[in-house]
């Protein structure tokens, strides 16, 4: 097996060489390295990779903007204030 | 939210689809600090290749209020993982998280609690109050734009 350093335009192609089984781990891991990642930061970088179930990012959802539509009850922002509120009240 | 285009893009292991817009970006952004107190953010790596910067990082803190539907259990509770952040013109386009999302909501689950009932990306800008204010103050914007200069 070549143990040539791969070229790499950016972290995100390594990644997802990884998850396509284009590269190997070993191959990544030294990318990582000569793009100045630590020995400690490129293994946790694949090992986060591999916990991560991944966003298919094919059909991105385009914020609504209905943004009038939801009663304030449900802002997660009113929902907080109202937390904060209490807090100062002593409840 | 300084940070973010516009149209910026965070794909997030929680949601089957990314969040797209400073609004979807932002009520999610809120979200997680409605639930988490005294948090602590570690930063153990970074590196550029390329457009993107990747950092290595690990976030404790308190679950002190809801997370969503998720009541606060007032447990301690321990993140690690990465982002890759991709910037144009200084402010972030896309921003993709790596981090065992099973794990994250191990923790921040009571026992016998409901499953995580999260908002349709599509619906995040909704829960935003319409009354609440997201444009730079004109002291930061004009910090920003000398900065860029």
């Amino acid at each position: 097996m070549s143990t040539a350093v791969i070229a790499a335009s950016s972290t995100e192609d390594l990644i997802a060489g990884l998850r396509s089984k284009r590269l190997t781990r070993t191959q990544v891991l030294a990318a990582l390295a000569a793009a100045g990642a630590t020995a400690a930061g490129a293994v946790l970088l694949v090992q986060a990779v591999e916990n991560s179930p991944g966003t298919p990012a094919t059909t991105p959802i385009v914020q609504s903007h209905a943004v009038k539509s939801l009663a304030p009850t449900t802002s997660q922002v009113a929902m907080h204030q109202r937390h904060v509120g209490m807090q100062v009240a002593g409840h | 939210m300084l940070d973010y285009h516009d149209d910026a893009v965070v794909n997030d292991p929680l949601f089957g689809k990314p969040l797209v817009g400073k609004l979807a970006i932002a009520t999610h952004k809120t979200a997680e600090m409605i639930a988490l107190s005294e948090i602590t953010l570690e930063v153990t790596d970074r590196w550029t290749m390329g457009s993107d910067l990747t950092a290595i990082w690990e976030v404790t803190g308190v679950h002190s209020g809801p997370y969503y539907n998720l009541p606060a259990t007032g447990r301690r509770i321990s993140i690690s993982g990465a982002t890759v952040v991709t910037r144009r013109d200084g402010k972030i386009t896309q921003e993709t998280l790596y981090y065992d999302a099973d794990d994250m909501l191990r923790q921040l689950s009571a026992e016998a609690a409901e499953p995580l009932n999260l908002p349709e990306p599509s619906e995040m800008a909704a829960q935003v109050d319409p009354e609440l204010d997201l444009s730079e103050p004109a002291e930061l914007a004009a910090q920003g734009d000398a900065d860029q200069a």
